[in-house]
């Protein structure tokens, strides 16, 4: 297990010159978490607690996570989630997710891009990247959808273009339509607006991973997480 | 856009009123003005009614509601004020740590409700606390109490087996007050930052509080799936700061307990109570979900003031 061990804030001056520029007028980045306060909650205050769990089906049972100080990616902390996975049918989809809910609703219209590192372990070297295995969720429960589709539902997704490669990576996403969509085709999950109106009332930001194991296979997913930012 | 308009003709009602108080109405008195806003509560304690709303409910025979706090009886003695269920629980404002100016023209509040845990007793894995109050009490006769005397409970609160007695709105003679009238409401809160600074205001009606029934399913003592009430969550700052919550920006928390499909709160059906949430992190009492890191002990220090609704205006709709 390898870490990069290169400063986020390194990556974005060198990607995006003038981003911290105040003189620019351009917003101020704006630090969702960098799991460095000590305490559990992330720095942006609109964000509560981050808690993990299992889907397909839905359990705590093998899910845990915590602050992680042994592999990080700029020091000293980082999140971890580790959980075992069993997939029982084909089509399910067993998988696993890091998340953290909003304690009141954020209006992240004005920001432009979302930055974030991410070392994962799967259990199986998948055999394909595409659908992809780890996804950004962007979550708006309160948004209005075209059909209706509960509120846990209400989210535009990004698929993290993540390579098998070991170690740290990290991403920068820019907030456009392109890049997020409804999590599936059908018309009932689309909010209306896509997602310029999510980004008006963000209330949930998730890191699903979809190890998409055989049927009948079994292991573990490590997902860790640090330095998450919106510029 | 409507809090921003009010907001800038404030000064000038004020004014009015300052020259001609008797066609405009006292803000500082209870009961319905026509200036913009209604009291609810400057939380001054004036009138020997400590801890009664100033609100006086339309209905003469019935009496303002008054204020309680609540959490998780197992952990009830960790917060102040202790609520009405405790042994020497009760209500009381607290004096604001500097006297500041609220609405324009009238005098610097002194006092505001004040919840906290207290010091180094922070609560931990339960859904949070509140304070708040019934907009009206009817008169007793069903052996429920109409003052927070802490007296005569009337047996409606639900034992689950905690080996402690939880509060239950079903201990208060509480009606259903009609809030057509009135577009929203306004208030000053502040919350220390050292603890939890966000909130939850919301209002409890008949498909919320287990004193409509619809929550309980037809079964009084079945509250688990009541209180999920009519919302906004609010992040607080570390001073006093004016916040508006219009009736139409409050939904119910879409993930738990009795629900519709998400729909503000319609004030013409009437509305029971109204209550300040400090919610812990969610994960605590999600089912599915672990928290990062264990469940976190929180602590928090609260104070919310002045608190008036926004009159719809005359005429409108």
């Amino acid at each position: 297990m390898t870490s990069l061990k290169i400063p986020l804030l390194v990556v974005i001056t060198t990607a995006s010159v003038g981003c911290f520029d105040v003189s620019s007028g351009k917003p101020a980045p704006l630090l969702i978490d960098d799991f460095d306060s000590g305490d559990a909650l992330p720095t942006d205050r609109h964000f509560d607690q981050w808690r993990c769990g299992k889907y397909n089906p839905d359990t705590t049972n093998g899910c845990e996570c915590n602050y992680d100080p042994m592999a990080y990616h700029s020091p000293p902390y980082s999140i971890h989630l580790t959980a075992a996975i069993v997939e029982t049918e084909k089509g399910r989809n067993a998988g696993v997710q890091l998340y953290t809910q909003a304690v009141a609703s954020e209006d992240l219209s004005h920001l432009s891009q979302i930055a974030f590192s991410v070392m994962l372990e799967l259990p199986t070297r998948p055999i394909s990247l595409d659908p992809a295995v780890l996804y950004l969720e962007l979550h708006c429960s309160l948004a209005p959808a075209l059909g209706t589709a509960p509120a846990e539902e209400r989210y535009v997704h990004h698929p993290v273009e993540y390579t098998n490669a070991p170690g740290w990576q990290s991403f920068i996403v820019a907030l456009t339509q392109k890049n997020f969509s409804p999590p599936n085709t059908w018309k009932w999950s689309e909010i209306e607006g896509g997602l310029p109106t999510c980004l008006e009332r963000v209330d949930g930001i998730h890191f699903s991973v979809n190890p998409q194991l055989a049927v009948g296979a079994a292991g573990n997913v490590d997902l860790r997480l640090d330095d998450i930012y919106f510029q | 856009m409507v809090a921003n308009c009010l907001r800038k003709l404030l000064p000038w009602t004020v004014l009015l009123c300052v020259v001609a108080p008797v066609s405009c109405g006292k803000v500082d008195s209870p009961g319905p003005v026509t200036t913009g806003y209604t009291k609810i509560d400057d939380m001054e304690g004036q009138g020997g009614r400590v801890g009664r709303i100033a609100w006086a409910p339309p209905e003469g025979w019935a009496s303002p509601g008054f204020w309680t706090s609540t959490t998780d009886c197992t952990q009830a003695d960790r917060i102040l004020p202790e609520p009405y269920f405790q042994p020497y629980g009760g209500w009381s404002y607290d004096r604001v740590p500097s006297p500041y100016q609220t609405m324009p023209g009238i005098p610097l509040s002194t006092h505001a409700a004040h919840l906290r845990t207290k010091f180094d007793k922070p609560l931990r894995d339960v859904w949070g606390a509140n304070m708040g109050f019934d907009f009206a009490e009817m008169p007793s006769d069903d052996g429920g109490v109409t003052s927070p005397s802490g007296e005569s409970l009337d047996g409606g609160a639900s034992v689950d087996g905690k080996g402690c007695r939880q509060g239950s709105s079903r201990d208060f003679n509480g009606l259903l007050v009609d809030l057509s009238a009135y577009s929203g409401f306004t208030f000053w809160a502040m919350a220390s930052p050292i603890g939890r600074q966000s909130i939850r205001v919301q209002i409890n009606n008949k498909h919320t509080d287990p004193r409509g029934g619809e929550c309980t399913y037809g079964a009084p003592g079945n509250e688990q799936d009541c209180y999920n009430g009519y919302g906004k969550a609010l992040l607080l700052t570390s001073t006093f700061t004016q916040y508006w919550v219009a009736f139409s920006e409050m939904q119910q928390d879409p993930g738990w307990g009795y629900r519709e499909l998400p729909v503000p709160i319609e004030p013409g059906e009437g509305a029971f109570s109204m209550n300040f949430e400090v919610p812990l992190p969610g994960c605590v009492t999600d089912e599915i979900a672990n928290c990062a890191g264990g469940p976190a002990s929180v602590s928090f220090d609260v104070w919310i003031d002045d608190l008036y609704f926004v009159n719809k205006p005359v005429g409108g709709p």
